[in-house]
């Protein structure tokens, strides 16, 4: 580099062009260093001071009105961009005049830097903007995918569901027909034992067993199928003692009631609100594993609208659950009713779900509060019965005697052989078909031989068969009228709840007992 | 300005050599460029064996322990042989809460005369002016300062630059500074500034 001296250094007077181009050159380079627009004008007006012949610089973004033979203003344009101008207010004006183009050349200079810095200013926003959308879309999607795994999760819990229900479904139905016939024999062997006899304690025992099993299979075949309840008026009292006390029957865990005697009637299927009874107070059981009491209570409750969530505004009577176990993580009691959600080792996470399906369809709700270590109380809600509970008869019919000739179609053997033994016994001719068209078969034939059926009683269910419904339907189309019974192990078949709607005159559910049978004849007589 | 062209010195962000005892002012836009210029203008001069100081706001130990270490310069060794010195800005600048032209003046003629008497070939410094100098006591004669160093670094010709951020002091003053540097770091380069007037002209105007 070629170092200037004092006695080489340009001066400004003698030669016009070079000390001021280098200063234009200067500042243009430092402009692009400079962070605003104020701090550039700053700069500019400041520097071009120097240029001689010049008195006063100062910036305006509008243009003047009016200016003074002795200013000069000098435009920053490019492409039709106007960043504003610069006001010169010059001391002479012929001092000034060799410098001008030179400032109107560094004018547009400085437009294009700010214009570049505009452009680039506008290109960062509009790149944050860019990046504040893709993070809000981000966010979205990451939102929208969580909820996508919820759903599925859901659906593939719902579709785990459907197919165990079906597997459960198929093997309750065996597993119910099985225990129908272990039921069957145990309650005919019972009958034909003296009621003092060890063997006929051992017999009740053994059916109270059979009981427990059948109301297992019953909360699975319920769970499996979901299907409606067989809705009788009735006193919700009467069940819950049986129900709870059973359940705790050989445990640390006492029971008090505290249920109201003037509570309303209800509508419900007892067998399903007594596998809620149960489920709720073997769930209070295991939460008090040093033992305890659990506390019941029953009232009649008139609720507002929104008192309970989905429960409109009525009349319901309230039961109460209440333990002093150790209570639900808050952070649990929100999937407390979901299906195969369950905190007990080993647990099937099945018995709250099922709980709530009942609950639901019985237009009732179901509720729960809890806190760790401070025990749980569960709520039920059902509404009150539009039916006044009638005094039934004191005890039903203990013996029954008949005649006539009775079908009964099942596909399982020992069903049948149960069915027929205990109508034998009350006086009836029997006859078994192990399916549908069995069963046409001997119907027409029977019929032909001038001594047709008295009653038929058909499984609705026949595997790889002519189920019950499809065999009254033809045979009516045969011309055979006579009254038909549905059966079957589904106790929540809505044949069974409506029989009548499907054309058959009654349902019984499987298994039943002699007892059952013979309330069954008593009605249809 | 005249310089002693008989001692030239390398400055680490340009090929080119200057005579020692040169002053640059050095306005950057952001702090990678402040840190690029003051890396090479430092580290130029410990290669060189100058005596070498650096006025940092910022704790810059760490960077430049890193930067040093890449080249093989053990820091530590630098510092406790005295080759090299960080201090912090403020307290050099505003001891006392104030700032003092010949308070700084004194310090770097002292430097100097240190740096001979040490038998280092040549001495520089590099520091940034902090904008707090608008509001503290004796920050008016921040031009004053300047020009009075131009006339210092003839007879104590250390290699000076003064760096400002253009984000920090207003486009008004970054002019006024270039009254009274003569020279200019700009995009890499050094080059004469046409805005200098000379230290007699200028303080001679105040």
């Amino acid at each position: 580099m070629d170092m200037e001296t004092e006695s080489t250094k340009p001066d400004k007077n003698e030669v016009p062009g070079a000390a001021v181009l280098g200063q234009l050159l200067l500042m243009q380079s430092i402009l692009c260093n400079l962070p605003g627009k104020h701090s550039i004008h700053q700069f500019i007006c400041r520097g071009l001071l120097d240029i001689p012949g010049v008195k006063n610089v100062a910036y305006s973004e509008v243009p003047l009105p009016e200016v003074h033979k002795n200013s000069r203003v000098l435009d920053l344009i490019v492409d039709s961009s106007n960043h504003g101008l610069l006001l010169l207010e010059l001391s002479d004006t012929h001092l000034f005049a060799p410098y001008e183009q030179y400032l109107k050349n560094f004018c547009f200079m400085v437009a294009v830097i700010l214009e570049e810095r505009r452009k680039r200013r506008k290109i960062e926003e509009h790149q944050i903007q860019l990046e504040e959308t893709v993070a809000e879309r981000t966010t979205e999607l990451r939102v929208a995918n969580e909820k996508l795994q919820v759903e599925l999760a859901k659906q593939i819990r719902t579709d785990k569901l459907d197919s165990i229900g079906i597997l459960a479904g198929g093997i309750a139905h065996d597993f119910n027909n099985l225990l129908s016939g272990i039921f069957g024999f145990l309650d005919l062997a019972s009958q034909s034992c003296s009621i003092t006899s060890r063997t006929y304690g051992y017999l009740k025992k053994a059916q109270q067993v059979n009981s427990r099993a059948k109301d297992l299979t019953r909360q699975l075949l319920t769970f499996s199928k979901g299907g409606a309840p067989e809705m009788k008026p009735g006193n919700l009292a009467s069940i819950v003692r049986d129900n709870a006390l059973f359940a705790l029957s050989g445990s640390n865990v006492a029971v008090q009631f505290d249920l109201a005697g003037d509570l309303w009637v209800s509508d419900f299927d007892e067998n399903q609100m007594g596998q809620v009874l149960n489920n709720l107070v073997i769930n209070a059981q295991h939460a008090m594993r040093k033992g305890g009491t659990i506390v019941i209570t029953a009232e009649n409750k008139v609720l507002d609208a929104d008192t309970v969530s989905t429960l409109p505004q009525g009349e319901y009577i309230k039961l109460s659950v209440i333990d002093t176990g150790t209570g639900i993580p808050i952070e649990l009691v929100k999937n407390i009713f979901d299906p195969f959600f369950t905190t007990k080792k080993g647990g099937s996470g099945l018995g709250l779900a099922t709980s709530y399906s009942i609950i639901r369809k019985h237009n009732g709700g179901i509720d729960v509060e809890s806190a760790p270590g401070k025990g749980t109380t569960f709520y039920i809600y059902l509404p009150r019965s539009k039916f006044v509970l009638e005094s039934l008869p004191v005890e039903s019919i203990q013996s029954h005697r008949g005649s006539g000739k009775i079908l009964v179609m099942d596909d399982q053997d020992i069903l049948l052989d149960i069915a027929r033994e205990m109508l034998e016994i009350m006086g009836y001719e029997v006859m078994t078909a192990t399916d549908g068209d069995q069963a046409l078969g001997l119907l027409g034939a029977e019929a032909r031989s001038g001594k047709p059926f008295n009653l038929a009683i058909f499984d609705l269910t026949i595997p790889g068969g002519k189920g019950g419904i499809d065999t009254l339907i033809q045979m009516r189309e045969m011309g055979i009228e006579i009254p038909v019974v549905a059966t079957s192990g589904y106790s929540v078949d809505p044949v069974m709840a409506t029989p009548d709607l499907y054309g058959f005159v009654d349902s019984i559910k499987k298994p039943y007992i002699s007892k059952q049978l013979k309330e069954l004849l008593n009605r249809l007589n | 300005m005249s310089y002693n062209a008989d001692k030239l010195v390398s400055l680490g962000f340009t090929e080119q050599q200057f005579p020692a005892g040169i002053h640059i002012c050095h306005i950057y836009r952001d702090i990678n460029e402040c840190e690029d210029a003051f890396l090479k203008f430092i580290i130029s001069g410990l290669k060189a064996g100058e005596k070498t100081s650096f006025f940092s706001r910022n704790s810059t130990a760490q960077l430049l322990e890193e930067e040093f270490e890449k080249l093989g310069i053990i820091y530590e060794d630098k510092v406790e042989s005295g080759a090299f010195s960080l201090s912090d800005t403020k307290e050099v600048y505003f001891r006392d809460d104030c700032f003092l032209p010949e308070r700084m003046l004194a310090l770097l003629a002292d430097y100097y005369t240190t740096s001979q008497e040490e038998g280092y070939p040549a001495a520089r410094v590099i520091g940034e002016m902090l904008p707090e100098i608008k509001e503290i006591s004796g920050g008016s004669r921040l031009l004053e300062y300047e020009a009075k160093v131009s006339l210092l670094l003839k007879t104590h010709p250390v290699t000076a630059v003064c760096q400002y951020d253009a984000e920090a002091f207003d486009g008004a003053t970054i002019m006024d500074i270039l009254k009274v540097h003569p020279l200019m770091l700009i995009r890499g380069g050094v080059i004469h500034n046409p805005f200098f007037i000379p230290p007699e002209d200028f303080l001679g105007s105040l």
